[in-house]
């Protein structure tokens, strides 16, 4: 514990956390291909070297293979972030040292210490699925959010598999599960994603489907039904109930990743919707305050693409296209741009935000793809499959940096032959998104990656008190 | 001169208490950026030092109906085994509760000042001073009521003072980057603080008798 300063990558404003150094680490989850049962791999936490300076640049410099199998490790985030600096509770001196790692099938959750070796990282403790369930009611834990109070994590299900979904507190100290956080859920069931406008005291969570309608891949029938999520919760962060839910309508399906602004003075974010089942288009929505009440609208529609049935896996075929499966988006700190990652066409869009009600596309790069299979300029004659899919920013907005599956069993619907795991690193500059060509990190083919986060944080883990 | 020894003290207290990010000045910084304007710096000091001098007011008239009945001695080692216990609980602490949260008004912000002052032991902080004001004033007999008050809204004064001051000066001179330089663990020094006032009650009890 530090005593005169907080821990230097707190930031009081993601404004200040722009300015702060350029990442060296990244820490990457990597889920064995066949969800461990068959070989007895396990998941592991990969650390890549992000120092363009160091010979061993854009490759994976440790493995930690975690102990258990078939966890399906999915998303994480740090044990504390910038939040700390929040002064309704000011907690400055704690440390963003631990990774808590949920295994989304498994529902165990692994602390993983950075601190004593950022670039070898240890487990030092594991929440097993029993006690999380005795003490939250929930499984399938999801999203992490570093909390000024405690670490929030959002969860897909019951033990049945079924829903609510919902969120539940870790301790900050001993990272034990605290109990459910929702005193009153409303109509809400369906649980994914989740975030705040901290200082309005305002949660918003998104919509998947329930456990039973994952994880045995998606289910047709029940998407053509339109089953699946389509709405926004709004919820009171402090007296934690239900106040509104927006409904992005029944022909859109699936309502993912929620990026509200970073700057707390803003009341309006943005999220991403699957899939329409009236022309196969993603999009991205808006919510903003309206008056009294909170509004959502659509502000980017990304269409589907034209295919031969030949070239397409048998999920698509009869519908001769390409869906782009916008499947991740993310939010520089300045509330500048949104990279929208689209899983099935393989491209990342590149939008100014600067005015949230009329985006402004500006650039897009493509890797991977159903039918595209874009190659990396560092291997331009091996076609890459999967495709764009995990985004993260790095903190002065200057790097994008991308992973290529999604979750288990959807990536075999889509990309039949199995995704071979790459991550791969965008910049931005002044003329838009570049290939970084040093840079391809192609994981094992008995692993594949997932959720990126970046030592010292990034555009999707820390909130601001301070504007 | 000795004469004005507590006095001295309550108000150096005070100012430390006003020093401490959680007793307030941070809140009311939030609140000037939030809201874009010195005013709700200002407005919100000033619900926060009601909330700091009902808490330390509270601790005070505690002790105080509590000496009516209870030999001091009694009194100052109950007093110093609660700063013990605030003491060794703002060292070894467990929990992170929260109270309020962003969107909050005068009322939420005396509340929160009340709740935070009394959860860090700030009152208890005080009873070691009353005792020596007790000796040094009347010198026989209980320590008068008035004087007691007296201490905790001179003790108010000194937070006011420095919490304004500080958040004021953040807000329009220095900006948000001292938060990420200066910011002591007045966590640890705080609970050294309940320590020596625990201690300072239990070497020095007859200081205070009668």
């Amino acid at each position: 514990m530090k005593f005169t300063a907080p821990d230097p990558t707190f930031y009081p404003s993601a404004r200040l956390a722009m300015e702060g150094p350029r990442e060296k680490l990244g820490y990457v989850v990597a889920l064995a291909a066949d969800g461990g049962s068959a070989s007895g791999n396990p998941d592991a936490l990969a650390v890549i070297d992000l120092n363009p300076d160091s010979p061993e640049y854009g490759r994976i410099i440790h493995w930690l293979a975690v102990p258990a199998i078939g966890d399906e490790l999915h998303h994480f985030g740090w044990n504390a972030c910038s939040s700390a600096l929040c002064p309704y509770a000011p907690h400055p001196h704690l440390e963003r040292r631990y990774l808590v790692i949920p295994g989304i099938r498994s529902s165990r959750i692994y602390i993983v210490d950075t601190k004593a070796n950022p670039r070898r990282p240890e487990i030092v403790k594991q929440i097993e699925p029993e006690e999380l369930v005795r003490k939250t009611g929930y499984t399938r834990p999801h999203t992490v959010h570093c909390g000024p109070d405690g670490i929030y994590v959002s969860a897909l299900g019951n033990e049945k598999g079924e829903g609510p979904g919902g969120i539940f507190i870790l301790d900050h100290f001993s990272f034990e599960p605290l109990g459910r956080w929702e005193m009153d859920r409303g109509p809400q069931v369906f649980a994914y994603d989740f975030w705040w406008h901290i200082n309005q005291d305002i949660l918003i969570s998104s919509e998947w489907g329930a456990p039973w309608m994952l994880e045995d891949g998606l289910l047709p029938e029940q998407l053509m039904k339109g089953a699946y999520g389509r709405a926004l919760h709004v919820w009171d962060l402090r007296k934690r109930r239900h106040l509104q839910t927006l409904d992005v309508g029944e022909k859109q399906q699936m309502v993912l990743e929620v990026r509200p602004a970073h700057d707390p003075r803003k009341s309006y974010g943005f999220t991403g919707v699957v899939i329409s089942l009236e022309d196969l288009s993603s999009s991205v929505w808006l919510w903003y305050r309206d008056g009294d009440n909170w509004a959502i609208r659509k502000i980017i529609e990304i269409p589907a693409e034209p295919a031969k049935e030949e070239e397409l896996p048998p999920l698509l075929k009869s519908f001769r296209a390409v869906p782009p499966v916008l499947t991740d988006i993310d939010l520089s700190l300045d509330d500048r741009f949104l990279y929208l990652s689209c899983w099935g066409t393989g491209e990342l869009l590149q939008y100014d935000v600067t005015d949230p009600f009329h985006p402004k596309r500006i650039s897009s790069l493509h890797l991977g793809g159903i039918t595209r299979r874009e190659a990396h300029p560092r291997l331009p004659q091996k076609p890459l499959n999967g495709g764009c899919q995990m985004v993260e920013i790095s903190r002065d907005g200057k790097r994008v940096y991308l992973t290529n599956s999604l979750y288990r069993a959807w990536d075999e619907q889509f990309y039949p032959e199995g995704i071979r795991g790459w991550m791969a690193l965008a910049h931005a500059g002044d003329d838009g998104l570049h290939w970084d060509e040093r840079f391809l990190v192609e994981f094992p083919l008995t692993h594949r990656a997932h959720q990126i986060r970046l030592q010292g944080g990034d555009c999707s883990t820390d909130s601001f008190c301070f504007p | 001169m000795t004469r004005f020894l507590p006095w001295a003290v309550a108000l150096g207290l005070g100012a430390f208490h006003g020093l401490n990010p959680a007793m307030g000045w941070l809140f009311a910084v939030a609140l000037g950026y939030q809201e874009g304007r010195k005013r709700a710096i200002v407005q919100a000091v000033g619900a926060l030092v009601v909330g700091h001098c009902l808490a330390v007011g509270a601790a005070v008239m505690l002790f105080w109906v509590a000496g009516i009945w209870l030999p001091w001695h009694g009194i100052a080692v109950g007093a110093a085994v609660l700063l013990a216990g605030f003491g060794f609980y703002w060292l070894l602490r467990a929990r992170h509760p929260r109270w309020v949260g962003m969107r909050v008004g005068f009322r939420d912000l005396v509340f929160w000042a009340f709740l935070m002052a009394t959860a860090h032991g700030a009152g208890l902080m005080l009873l070691p001073v009353l005792g020596t004001a007790g000796l040094c004033g009347q010198g026989a007999g209980w320590l008068p009521l008035g004087e007691a008050l007296g201490v905790a809204v001179v003790h108010s004064v000194g937070y006011w003072a420095v919490a304004l001051g500080i958040s004021l000066f953040v807000f329009e001179k220095i900006g948000l980057s001292f938060l990420r330089k200066a910011w002591w663990n007045l966590d640890l020094l705080w609970g050294t603080a309940l320590l020596l006032a625990a201690g300072t009650l239990l070497l020095f009890p007859q200081q205070a008798g009668h």
